[in-house]
């Protein structure tokens, strides 16, 4: 279930490239983390990879993978492990649990100020025909619960449309 | 009179275009719903399936007793668990929360079970505190190598019953195993990697004694969601507070519902109902206890 919508945000700028998720970041953006993972890896002039999670709140379990994903795809192009800053002390300690300092460097701010903040917002990848299919039927499903309500609040337009529909012509 | 004549006509066409429309969405409504309807019906039993790979419970070996509650999130779960004896002396059992929920989580717990049964077959018996970490990282070659971008967080353990020790290894558990016995409450000690997300991985090679009247419990992170407090160090001590007032899963179950702030547990129901009340993410809580249960 999606308690709070995740963000992420992107910036490729003198070979660093950014990443920043902010907010609940769950499941259904794990696309854009998937095809980022991907295309980053394969960036020409790559130098460094920065990923901010200040503004995270928290990180799922598959998005934690797909980052995994970033580190093991740039592992050998990159002379530095990619880096993390993250200043939040529960999202610092699931890193910790899983083992990202052995792929990443943790950092609680980043070393040149200012970088983070270019990023900007990545276009919204559509999980895919299933997830969107999913999406769909929960919302049908929301709306099947409310049948009897949605009836009642369309009644009376249902009612003028078939008015008009037998009125007899002018 | 033209001009009337001419905004009727396009009255009655836009009409006639909401008509069509009006069609076409009961149209679709009724195909989504037999499709949502076949759906489900998919998903339940998946999910019965699923029940029948989770071991009878509960159930007690060599005097130690095993018992769990699991509450998927939608019908699949991610969370799955085993236990098996292997002699008179040893039985063996694990606690796995695949990353994610739902159907490609449930996937990856059928590999488990079948792995875990197949390694304890193949195994001749020796070297018991080598058994957990090699399983781990066995299975992280097997998760890296089929490339389907799905981890493990996993909790293996072999009891020793002449011995009364516990051999394990863990990879990224969290919350941590807890041990309880008496007053006392024990966060189990040790660290590992995720199995499955980085390649070449080493597991850690860790024992513990067991007291004569243990409780070992073992929850799924799940359980975060449903304790209040606003840090991690917070809900985990939480968590602890409560197991170290329970001696069974159903008091344990209890006092859960009575901590959660935001999620209504009393409206869960167990593994064996069809009827589910979404949970932010699967929950599952293991506990096994010892010694001088009969089997």
């Amino acid at each position: 279930m999606l308690i709070e919508e995740g963000r992420i945000k992107a910036a490729f700028d003198s070979g660093v490239f950014v990443l920043k998720l902010s907010g609940d970041v769950r499941l259904t953006l794990c696309a854009t983390l998937d095809i980022q993972a991907q295309r980053l890896a394969e960036t020409p002039g790559l130098c460094a990879v920065m990923i901010d999670l200040r503004e995270a709140t928290n990180v799922d379990s598959t998005a934690l993978g797909f980052l995994a994903k970033v580190a093991m795809a740039v592992k050998n192009r990159l002379e530095q492990p990619p880096t993390i800053i993250v200043d939040n002390p529960d999202v610092r300690q699931m890193l910790d649990v899983m083992g990202f300092s052995r792929f990443f460097t943790l950092l609680g701010e980043p070393l040149r100020p200012g970088i983070a903040d270019s990023a900007e917002d990545l276009p919204e990848v559509l999980a895919d025909e299933s997830g969107l299919r999913d999406r769909i039927l929960e919302a049908h499903r929301i709306l099947m619960h409310m049948n009897e309500h949605n009836r009642e609040e369309f009644q009376p337009l249902v009612s003028m449309l078939e008015a008009q529909d037998s009125s007899p012509e002018r | 009179m033209k001009h009337d004549n001419q905004r009727d006509v396009g009255e009655s066409e836009t009409l006639q275009a909401c008509r069509q429309r009006c069609a076409w969405l009961a149209e679709q409504n009724d195909a989504l719903e037999t499709q949502l309807g076949l759906l489900r019906m998919d998903q339940q039993s998946g999910g019965h399936i699923q029940r029948r790979l989770l071991p009878v419970h509960p159930r007690t070996l060599n005097g130690v007793r095993f018992d769990y509650w699991l509450a998927p999130s939608l019908y699949l779960s991610g969370d799955f668990l085993g236990y098996q004896r292997y002699s008179h002396r040893y039985s063996a059992f694990y606690f796995a929360d695949v990353s994610g929920h739902g159907a490609s989580s449930a996937f990856v717990t059928v590999l488990l079970k079948y792995l875990f049964t197949r390694w304890l077959q193949l195994w001749n018996g020796e070297h018991p505190e080598n058994l957990p970490a090699e399983w781990l990282a066995e299975l992280n070659r097997e998760l890296q190598d089929t490339d389907i971008g799905k981890y493990a967080t996993l909790f293996v353990g072999v009891i020793d019953h002449d011995t009364r020790t516990l051999h394990y290894s863990l990879g990224a558990q969290m919350p941590m195993p807890v041990l309880t016995f008496g007053t006392e409450v024990e966060r189990l000690a040790g660290e590992g990697m995720p199995v499955g997300l980085f390649p070449d991985t080493a597991y850690p090679v860790l024992s513990r004694s067991l007291p004569p009247d243990f409780m070992l419990w073992l929850c799924s992170d799940g359980v975060l969601e449903c304790l209040p407090g606003d840090t991690l160090e917070a809900r985990l001590g939480e968590l602890e507070q409560l197991l170290r007032d329970s001696t069974t899963l159903e008091q344990l179950r209890d006092r859960l519902t009575r901590a959660s702030p935001s999620v209504d547990l009393t409206r869960v129901p167990d593994e064996t109902s069809d009827d589910r009340q979404a949970l932010p993410d699967d929950l599952t809580i293991m506990m096994v206890s010892g010694f001088g249960h009969a089997d």
